[in-house]
């Protein structure tokens, strides 16, 4: 495996959040070797998106610790996170549809020669870093809001590859994406493998196409991580059996608490 | 008064038995003393105006305030310009921590505020026009509003610099994201509650600076002036018009400026050939609607246009 050589990237121990009276995250373990791509499923509400903002910065545990790189740290901010290292795609992606491609992949890293932005160099390195990454779109000059989801999707992550990030989370890349543009996604994701030096942190709902470019996979489920195998030992099945089996017992507690319901006629029959 | 850098203008706070021996002091001292500067004796200020206005009269002092903050304006106008753009400021802090904080619509807010103002200044001046202070040279009316150049002037120098802040700075580049994606710009790190609060402190200050203008074109500072509103609505009504989006995230300065061109042009026309200036509000709710209408129709349609 890849992170024999080099120990972890990032561990989180025991992390919990509430929101109000909502527990999001219970007691999460998480593990991401060196050069690994994790894949991290469970049902929707399950505590994922949650995870990563930690991870991420934009959000803080209520207990728990992270370990960056072996060292124990508080991400106290978006902005001390990605000094870390730590760079995330989100489900929504953080593109700004008012402006160009080059400024959003340059947003709030932009190069400056006081007191004005160096607009052209941003433009010539943010073609020449999007044509490097395969990544097909008719001008960093047009706003975001003329692209595809998939250019965007695209253009978000080749944003956060840019910033040299070590540790790379990518909140489901693959939601409302053609098969055509994820593929593009999972190339990417490749590439990164290959180079080697980042790690990587994969939401996704779609097991088939995890399965092709992760290392390992994890299952979040009520708040805790319950499943932990490299990919080479599971299989499709298994993973839709565990979210099924999660989605059973759960309305079997519910039958068994409200016995009338069953009586009802369900839409999904 | 023209050879203003000559003479030092003293505002004195205080008029018991300091501020007798200070002004006795004051009043003598070009006589002992070689002076880079001629003292002139401006202004007296205390907190009752009976006893301040007894004491100005006693000690030789030409006016009294019972504000610290009026009397400022006797010592040095520029000065209180100065102190007129801070306390601008200060307000559109308020705006915007409210809003930012309490999450208000700014639109609310700002109404809100406004209203707090208008009375503030009403209560305070019991609705009087106050004269501009004498320490205000010609060369400094002329600079500040009373020239007809002078309005254009700023105009022009306040639309370039505010052009560059919002297409060419990170400052700009920020305000755009913020107000284009409130939630996907602090994701990214940016600060989006210290962009509020800095662009609304900017446009107190130019408000302020609006104000300071118009006081000084009219030669009076007038508190009811158009009820305070009228300028103040030709100015969203231009930025509107001009194609500001007031959800956020779209809007040109430039468009704003010639927005303001086409309203002034607008009723200055209609003065011009001699049309009753009454339909003006007619055309003026018109020319809003249907600016904004074609706004969100146009960025529809362009929108449509992707992929």
């Amino acid at each position: 495996m890849a992170g024999d050589g080099g120990g972890d990237a990032l561990r989180v121990e025991h992390v919990a959040k509430r929101f109000g009276g909502v527990t999001a995250l219970r007691d999460v373990n998480l593990r991401l070797d060196r050069g690994e791509v994790l894949g991290l499923i469970g049902d929707n509400g399950a505590g994922k998106s949650t995870l990563i903002k930690i991870l991420c910065g934009f959000h803080q545990p209520d207990a728990g610790s992270i370990f960056v790189g072996g060292e124990e740290v508080v991400l106290r901010s978006v902005d001390h996170a990605r000094t870390l290292g730590i760079d995330t795609v989100y489900q929504d992606l953080a593109l700004v549809n008012e402006l160009s491609v080059y400024h959003n992949m340059f947003l709030n890293r932009e190069l400056v020669r006081w007191p004005l932005l160096s607009n052209r160099r941003m433009r010539r390195l943010a073609r020449e870093h999007l044509e490097d990454m395969g990544v097909n779109i008719p001008s960093v000059d047009d706003e975001v809001a003329k692209l595809s989801g998939g250019q965007r999707q695209a253009i978000a992550v080749a944003r956060s590859v840019y910033s040299d990030a070590k540790i790379l989370l990518l909140d489901e890349p693959l939601a409302a994406m053609g098969a055509k543009e994820g593929a593009l996604i999972l190339d990417l994701v490749r590439d990164l493998k290959a180079r080697g030096d980042v790690s990587v942190i994969i939401i996704a709902h779609n097991y088939g196409q995890i399965l092709e470019v992760c290392d390992r996979i994890n299952l979040l489920q009520h708040g805790e991580i319950t499943f932990d195998k490299p990919t080479s030992q599971t299989s499709v099945q298994e993973l839709t059996d565990l979210v099924v089996a999660e989605y059973r017992a759960a309305r079997t507690q519910k039958l068994r608490a409200d016995p009338g319901m069953d009586a009802r006629p369900t839409p999904r029959g | 008064m023209a050879r203003d850098q000559d003479v030092l203008g003293i505002g004195m706070v205080g008029y018991e038995f300091m501020g007798r021996a200070h002004s006795q002091a004051w009043r003598n001292v070009a006589s002992f003393f070689e002076l880079p500067r001629l003292p002139r004796m401006a202004a007296i200020c205390g907190r009752d105006p009976e006893r301040v206005a007894a004491a100005a009269a006693r000690l030789g002092w030409p006016a009294w305030e019972t504000d610290w903050k009026r009397l400022v304006q006797h010592v040095s106008i520029l000065l209180a310009i100065a102190l007129a753009l801070v306390i601008s400021a200060l307000i559109g802090f308020v705006n915007g921590f409210i809003t930012v904080f309490f999450r208000v619509p700014s639109f609310v807010t700002t109404l809100g505020t406004a209203y707090m103002v208008i009375g503030i200044v009403l209560t305070t001046s019991h609705a009087y026009p106050a004269p501009i202070p004498e320490a205000a040279t010609p060369t400094i009316r002329q600079w500040f509003g009373a020239s007809d150049w002078a309005h254009l002037t700023w105009c022009l120098l306040i639309v370039v610099v505010f052009h560059l802040l919002l297409t060419r700075t990170r400052w700009g580049l920020h305000t755009i994201a913020v107000g284009g994606n409130p939630l996907g710009a602090t994701e990214a790190g940016i600060r989006a509650g210290r962009i509020k609060i800095g662009n609304f402190m900017m446009v107190a200050t130019l408000g302020g600076f609006a104000g300071i203008l118009d006081a000084f074109r009219i030669n009076t500072i007038d508190p009811n002036l158009g009820g305070g509103f009228g300028i103040m609505f030709t100015a969203v009504s231009a930025a509107v018009i001009g194609g500001t989006a007031l959800a956020g995230g779209s809007g040109t300065v430039i468009g704003a400026a010639l927005g303001a061109l086409v309203l002034a042009e607008l009723q200055d026309g209609m003065n011009l050939i001699g049309i009753s200036a009454n339909p003006y509000f007619i055309i003026l709710g018109v020319a809003i609607l249907v600016s904004m209408i074609a706004n969100v129709y146009l960025s529809r349609l362009r929108r449509a246009g992707r992929a």
